[in-house]
């Protein structure tokens, strides 16, 4: 799967114009439609894969409950290969052409900071289920708001976690060099300052970087007796392989970015033992009902575990709909948007979900490990 | 032994040769002269296939020639010093000598033995073999040109303007070298601005204007041809004739 | 560390070296700036993940048949979108060549997905300590195997007729054609050869580095700043400007300050460029 992700989506999306058409012949009403933005070609075209499939799924719970107000819901997702500009026009095509009610995405958050400005503009509501760059909440812009924890509520939790349960004392940080990986980096040091832990090296590489042994080197030289890491899987795993070419034998540490069965096929035994924050496991035994009937439901639907990505879009489209029934037959945007920054302990299937002040959902964050052999535990909360 | 028969060659839709009819019969030296642009190196190029004629044919040795590609008109015996001798700047003497022999590359020890052939005729050669061309003086590369040429082991030896840029007595010495050559049993078509030395050394000429053939004849009658003396040999004859 | 640093930068610049190798034969043959070149790389890495990873073919009789494999792409694709512009206008090749880039990037994209793939290592990933330096022993091998092919394409290009004719064919076309020398041909062996060079590179770094649709990118890029470094006319220099560009790499990303490794890698590249345009080792132009 994933492989050709553009023409699964296209499909995808054909398959259900054309389920509405064959199987609903009763609405009269124009649907209410939804714009999904996602990188469903390019680097990350996996995530966005499963964005399409957690809020598709939402979408036929919601369809066969009756629809929103009685009417149903489509959507129609639009490719950004998470390049920002290209995400821009994405949402500017969402907005203007298909007159969306709605958008989620995006899930690069160069992309989000980029595009959101589009449905600021339009008043549109925007979720974004998994951008984590804490900035985007904090521009004062009141018509994007984030599922996932962000990079600051993250970050806080994995140095809290080192510092205080593993009792790491000389951490080092490594992270690629633009909004996702420096947001991160700044939130860690700050953290650590916060808890009087000095780090002994901070080193940055660029997002297509292949070989990082010259920061890791430094990093080994520094004496590090920790590592954490601002990136997504790919470059961990190359990360996770050259520390341990050059000896450097530290415990590896990251965000939710890195949570993907990839990074064990990819960086092998390098990567056991790593932790990263996580706010969505697909864990059957430990899981909530809410979510081991999503879990479920997403296996029936697509033969495949949900990934996190797809659980924060699942409940991105969960709460945009009862924030759609709580506005009233209208849908005017900003009574849309007023219901979703309403939404106080919402049990979804990522835990429970409080909007803030700025549009951040406040979460609970798991910390989880990387198992010998591969898969992951839970190591915290302890149980 | 090579024979144009009313051959026209196009560069685009420019007619650069316009009906050309010439030959050279083995062991003779001919000679074409003309002014610049006259279609003196497009009629070599033409035999040599690196443009086509449009119509007209081109034997050599009663074979029809002017369809083949350039690599069999080599292997059938015809080398061309181009203009400007052209040797490969950043390949040794060494290297361009092979060169030329590319199209016999499988006959190691012929090649050795022309090898020394080459250096015995031009001994400068040998001194500079594993210098890289560039490094030699107009007249070194020259000699280098025509050496590679000879490579090939030619039957017809074409030259292109091999006088041109060159000091007068370096001159006389390619010339003298071209007729040493001659005597060992090679043909050759010599193209020249230098009507003067052309003729000397030929026993055969032609002259072309804008792509035809406009006078042939031996070198002694063209040499003394009035209308000649003044167009080609800078000779101030008035009278009739064709002065430019 | 220092020792370790340089180490450490051999092994990646003589990968940038072989894709340099690459840029310079392009450069000479075809007169063009081939922005494709790093496509080689993503072609032998995929092919030889084809044959060894999936059709489990052992790794001795997979690099063969993905080296083959390349090359055979190689004429296809100069075929295709090279040769008809031999001739025409440079801005037109080198326009080409990007096409060619982007299209054999997604085509590749469309076919693996954009997942990088793991490949085994071959040669051994686990360190080997020499004193107080580590040494993994893949680097080694990939550093041995570029400085076996430098040599190796030196002696064919100054040995053989095959390798003399290439050449020829590169300095001047239409006297190496009067030569017998048959050009097109000339120039589609060398595109095969840097294209072979390209896909030995991609395979060497594809246990270090992954194999994925766009890893010809950061390569390719690399590659060139590597031939520009050392000098377009000159296979030796290419190989230089790689290490070069690899060790620079590396020592920046230790001493300075990993934020502006490649910044620091291409400032030097752009000096080469004001104060000795022709490269290193490359001739005045």
């Amino acid at each position: 799967m994933g492989k050709v992700g553009k023409l699964v989506a296209a499909a995808l999306v054909l398959v259900f114009i054309a389920s509405f058409a064959a199987g609903c012949s009763s609405p009269k009403k124009d649907p209410i439609k939804i714009g999904i933005v996602a990188p469903l070609s390019g680097g990350a075209a996996m995530v966005g894969d499963t964005q399409v499939k957690g809020v598709a799924l939402a979408i036929k719970q919601i369809n066969a409950a009756g629809g929103i107000h009685g009417r149903e819901v489509i959507y129609i997702a639009e490719d950004d290969e998470q390049i920002p500009a290209k995400s821009v026009s994405a949402v500017n095509k969402l907005v203007y052409n298909d007159k969306v009610d709605a958008v989620i995405g995006t899930v690069n958050s160069s992309a989000t900071l980029a595009n959101m400005e589009v449905t600021r503009k339009a008043g549109v509501p925007q979720i974004t289920p998994i951008s984590s760059n804490p900035k985007i909440t904090k521009l004062g812009n009141e018509w994007i708001f984030r599922l996932q924890a962000s990079d600051e509520h993250q970050a806080r939790a994995i140095v809290d976690y080192a510092v205080n349960e593993l009792k790491i004392k000389k951490p080092a940080v490594i992270y690629q060099s633009d909004d996702y990986g420096t947001g991160g980096k700044d939130v860690i040091v700050d953290r650590l300052k916060e808890l009087n832990v000095n780090p002994v090296a901070v080193e940055a590489f660029a997002p297509d970087a292949q070989d990082m042994t010259g920061q890791l080197l430094k990093i080994k030289n520094a004496g590090a007796d920790g590592l954490f890491m601002w990136t997504m899987y790919a470059q961990a795993a190359l990360i996770a392989r050259q520390a341990r070419q050059i000896g450097l034998d530290v415990q590896l540490m990251g965000g939710g970015g890195l949570t993907n069965p990839k990074l064990v096929e990819l960086a092998g035994d390098a990567a056991y033992g790593l932790l990263n924050t996580q706010t969505f496991f697909p864990d059957k035994e430990g899981a909530s009902p809410e979510a081991a009937a999503f879990i479920d439901a997403y296996e029936k639907e697509y033969g495949m575990l949900p990934d996190s990505n797809a659980a924060m879009s699942y409940d991105s489209m969960m709460i945009l709909a009862k924030a759609m029934e709580a506005a009233g037959p209208s849908l005017d945007k900003k009574k849309v948007r007023d219901a979703i920054a309403a939404t106080r302990d919402y049990r979804g299937v990522t835990g429970v979900i409080t909007i803030d002040e700025y549009g951040d959902a406040n979460r609970d964050i798991l910390i989880i490990r990387v198992k010998v052999g591969g898969g992951y535990e839970v190591v915290w909360p302890k149980r | 032994m090579l024979e144009l028969k009313n051959v026209h060659t196009f560069y685009g839709v420019v007619e650069a040769l316009r009906g050309i009819s010439l030959t050279v019969n083995e062991g003779e030296i001919v000679t074409l002269i003309g002014a610049n642009g006259a279609g003196k190196t497009t009629t070599l190029k033409t035999i040599t296939s690196s443009v086509r004629a449009a119509s007209g044919e081109i034997h050599f040795d009663g074979k029809r020639i002017d369809r083949l590609p350039e690599d069999e008109i080599v292997k059938m015996g015809i080398s061309l010093v181009p203009e400007g001798r052209r040797v490969f700047p950043r390949m040794t003497v060494l290297e361009n000598l092979e060169m030329g022999a590319y199209v016999r590359r499988f006959d190691r020890a012929g090649i050795l033995a022309d090898l020394k052939k080459m250096y015995a005729l031009f001994p400068r050669l040998e001194e500079r073999k594993n210098q890289r061309a560039e490094t030699l003086s107009g007249g070194e590369q020259q000699m280098l040109a025509i050496a590679r040429a000879l490579m090939s082991r030619p039957r017809l030896l074409m030259l292109d303007e091999p006088s041109m840029g060159l000091a007068p007595l370096v001159v006389k010495g390619i010339f003298d070298i071209i007729k040493e050559i001659n005597e060992a049993g090679t043909t050759v078509l010599l193209v020249e601005q230098n009507a003067r030395m052309a003729l000397k050394a030929a026993n055969r000429g032609y002259v072309i204007r804008t792509g035809e053939i406009v006078k042939e004849g031996d070198a002694k009658s063209l040499t003394e041809d009035p209308a000649i003396r003044a167009a080609y040999l800078g000779e101030k004859v008035y009278g009739k004739g064709e002065a430019q | 560390m220092f020792v370790q640093q340089v180490i450490q930068g051999l092994a990646i610049g003589s990968v940038y070296g072989l894709m340099a190798l690459g840029y310079a034969l392009m450069w000479q043959a075809w007169a063009v700036l081939d922005f494709a070149r790093g496509e080689a790389a993503m072609i032998g890495a995929f092919s030889i993940l084809v044959f060894h990873s999936f059709f489990k073919i052992p790794f001795v009789a997979a690099f063969p048949l993905a080296i083959a494999t390349s090359a055979i792409l190689g004429y296809v694709i100069q075929w295709l979108a090279y040769r008809p512009l031999i001739g025409g206008i440079p801005i037109n090749r080198l326009i080409a060549t990007l096409g060619m880039g982007i299209l054999l990037r997604n085509l590749a994209r469309v076919i693996y997905g954009a997942d990088p793939y793991p490949f085994p290592t071959v040669f051994g990933d686990k360190p080997v300590s020499i004193g107080n330096v580590l040494v993994v022993p893949q680097n080694v091998w990939i550093t041995a195997i570029g400085f076996a092919l430098v040599v190796l394409l030196r002696l064919f290009l100054t040995r053989t007729y095959t390798g003399k004719a290439m050449r020829a064919a590169a300095q001047d076309r239409e006297t190496a054609a009067l030569m017998g020398i048959r050009v097109k041909q000339s120039m589609a062996l060398t595109f095969v050869l840097a294209t072979c060079l390209g896909a030995i590179a991609g395979l060497l770094v594809a246990p270090v580095y992954f194999v994925r649709a766009d890893m010809g990118l950061s390569i390719g890029l690399r590659g060139f700043a590597s031939a520009v470094l050392g000098g377009l006319d000159s296979v030796t220099g290419a190989m230089i400007g790689g290490l070069l560009l690899g060790v620079t790499e590396n020592l920046a990303a230790g001493y300075i300050s990993s934020g502006y490794q490649a910044a620091i890698a291409f400032s030097i590249m752009i000096l080469i460029l004001i104060f000795r345009p022709q490269g290193i080792m490359g001739r005045r132009l």
